[in-house]
């Protein structure tokens, strides 16, 4: 329990940052260790034995040299990337425009041909309409100049 | 040999230049003697009959564009620059130089003149061509129709008329 009480006092002095390097290291030792722990210390094991963990973790020999190899191959492949995305917008865009040219000038020439068919088929009916209507006229008459005829007829007749 | 082969070609030539002077149809001979700018004309031609029968939904117009190969109307207003009597002489004039043609119509009244001839008639009761000429104070108007066109459909065309001023 006096173990404890010492730890406690460390950890009050932690908490201030009031601890010199050896009683920090007390510290972590302490937590590091596999035994069973009161509750109200049990808390704080995760957080120091996270401290020890990171302090541990190092930087591999030939860490600077994949960094540099890294670093120096990089702009290289994003460069192509753009490139090639350009290009393919560029391609896009014209591939486009002419899809856009070709659809307006298809419509145009539908149009101006619905037009055109409209057109003559206005002046055939218009043709068929002169042509039956004086047909008709020639016929009303001719109806007419016989009934005259027959008139002429019956009057003479009597 | 020699005098054969003279005849052959002559022969040939004498026959073109007939054939090119039947291919013309009325309405052709008749606009190359007037001037231009002074007759409206409105053709349709067989590129334009072929299309419009696939376009067309309405049967009797349909049975009458099958036996059309070939229609346009000539409209000569009356104006200060044209003598309308001059050009309704002269196309009766062309009527008669055209061919052989029977009268089918024909009304004379003091306000109008009207002519339907049919050329190049067959056997069987069909038209080549058909002139349509209707002279007034205001206006000349020529209608000239080729194909194989009944005759005996052509009254018929009133019903198919009045069906379209329905619409």
């Amino acid at each position: 329990m006096d173990n404890y009480k010492y730890i406690e006092e460390l950890l009050d002095k932690y908490w201030t940052c009031e601890t010199n390097l050896e009683e920090e290291t007390i510290l972590r030792e302490f937590f590091s260790q596999e035994q069973e722990l009161p509750a109200h210390l049990q808390q704080y094991r995760h957080l120091f034995i996270y401290l020890q963990e990171e302090q541990e973790i190092k930087l591999s020999a030939d860490f600077e040299a994949q960094l540099l190899e890294k670093i120096t191959a990089q702009p290289r492949t994003p460069h192509f990337v753009s490139r090639t995305s350009y290009r393919t917008s560029f391609f896009f865009k014209i591939a486009a425009g002419l899809l856009l040219l070709l659809s307006i000038g298809f419509f145009a020439q539908q149009h101006q041909k619905i037009q055109e068919q409209t057109a003559a088929r206005e002046t055939v009916i218009t043709a068929i309409g002169m042509i039956a209507e004086n047909l008709q006229q020639g016929e009303t008459m001719i109806d007419e100049g016989l009934k005259q005829l027959e008139t002429l007829y019956i009057n003479n007749k009597n | 040999m020699k005098k054969i082969l003279t005849g052959i070609i002559a022969l040939l030539l004498l026959l073109g230049s007939s054939k090119a002077g039947w291919g013309q149809n009325f309405s052709e001979k008749f606009l190359e003697h007037i001037p231009k700018k002074t007759a409206i004309v409105a053709t349709v031609n067989s590129s334009m009959i072929e299309a419009l029968k696939k376009w067309e939904v309405d049967e009797e117009l349909q049975a009458f564009l099958n036996e059309l190969s070939f229609l346009r109307i000539i409209t000569i207003p009356t104006s200060a620059d044209i003598n309308l009597d001059s050009y309704c002489i002269k196309v009766r004039e062309q009527v008669k130089k055209h061919g052989q043609g029977e009268e089918l119509l024909s009304i004379n009244d003091k306000q109008r003149q009207t002519l339907l001839m049919i050329f190049d008639k067959t056997a069987n009761n069909k038209a080549g061509e058909i002139v349509f000429i209707n002279c007034d104070e205001s206006v000349l108007v020529i209608i000239n129709i080729t194909g194989n066109i009944s005759i005996g459909n052509l009254g018929q065309l009133s019903n198919l008329s009045k069906s379209f001023k329905k619409l």
